[in-house]
């Protein structure tokens, strides 16, 4: 019991703030109530999972969250490193900017004189 | 006479005992030299700072392709004819340099690479030989290029062919994306006998084994992306 009212408070906290968020997408936030929604509903009816999950030919209800688990982690691993990656290239072009141009500024340039020479 | 239509470019990372050496050679032969000191721990700054080259400094270490892309980026707008890659651990010989512009004056091609296979080596590691071997039949698979060797830091490239040039590894495989956006960009291209000096020195600053499955993993993963 102490375990439900937990999660639900937790699940309630996450819903909160994530529609008090004026950044994010419309869409994006009734993504995540609908997911609230359901979690409130496999919180408060855990033998609802297992129907589902027997549906689709898992055993148990755990099993199935399990899966989602891994799957949605790995899709947003993915997505953060070509996050990452994506900073990096902007990273590199804006410090390569900064090099070149600190480069004209502080020296003359030697070789371009010698070029005209 | 010195030259002073090409621009020597260097990637330079912690390369202290012997980039004085290195640019002293080339400054015998050739006026222009980039340098681009990639976030460099040890005092190669200082050395460089004190000859008479241009100095590049990354704000902090990025890898030896993107080095060679800020080179690029230098030079586009300035009047140069030629653009050569060099390495900074004195491997290479500045006089290899001279023939290639030759070569790339006489053949009419695009860009002339460095080979050591139809060159000369000295004191090559046979760990080091068997291992370029190896990169040159991956090479072939990714670019469709079957060079004799792959990874020669020196090359003497076109100007008007490495304007449009734009590297997108940072770390060592840009050997490889040179290859690719010759094969790709249809460039004429021909291989050029070099010397590989094989230093102590340069064989520790080398690529290890497992650096270079690291490498060719990078290169397969980027290659699936797109």
């Amino acid at each position: 019991m102490i375990i439900k009212v937990l999660l639900t408070l937790l699940c309630s906290i996450i819903l909160f703030y994530s529609l008090r968020n004026t950044s994010k997408h419309r869409f994006s936030k009734s993504v995540i109530t609908l997911i609230i929604v359901i979690g409130y509903f496999a919180i408060w009816n855990p033998n609802s999972t297992t129907y589902i999950a027997n549906l689709m030919g898992v055993g148990r209800g755990t099993d199935l969250l399990l899966y989602i688990l891994i799957i949605t982690n790995l899709y947003t691993l993915s997505k953060i490193k070509l996050k990452f990656e994506e900073q990096d290239e902007k990273l590199t072009i804006l410090s390569r900017k900064v090099a070149i141009i600190q480069v004209d500024e502080n020296k003359p340039d030697k070789i371009c004189k010698k070029n005209l020479e | 006479m010195r030259n002073n239509k090409t621009l020597i470019i260097i990637p330079l990372y912690n390369e202290s005992k012997v980039i004085e050496e290195v640019v002293n050679g080339i400054l015998k032969h050739f006026t222009n030299i980039v340098i681009i000191n990639d976030g460099s721990t040890d005092e190669s700054l200082d050395i460089i700072s004190k000859l008479d080259v241009k100095v590049i400094n990354h704000p902090f270490n990025m890898g030896q392709g993107a080095a060679i892309q800020t080179g690029i980026d230098y030079c586009i707008g300035k009047n140069f004819d030629y653009i050569v890659t060099f390495d900074g651990d004195g491997q290479h010989c500045p006089l290899d340099v001279i023939e290639m512009i030759e070569v790339i004056n006489n053949k009419k091609v695009d860009t002339v690479l460095g080979s050591r296979f139809i060159g000369k080596t000295e004191n090559m590691p046979k760990m080091k030989y068997i291992l370029l071997k190896c990169a040159i039949i991956f090479n072939y698979f990714i670019t469709g290029m079957f060079l004799t060797d792959a990874h020669n830091g020196l090359r003497v490239f076109k100007m008007n062919v490495v304007k449009n040039m734009r590297l997108k590894h940072n770390g060592m495989a840009h050997a490889t994306e040179i290859l690719e956006i010759i094969s790709r960009n249809k460039l004429n291209f021909i291989e050029y006998p070099v010397t590989i000096k094989y230093t102590e020195y340069s064989i520790s600053k080398g690529q290890s084994l497992f650096n270079s499955i690291v490498i060719a993993f990078d290169i397969i993963v980027k290659k699936l992306k797109l």
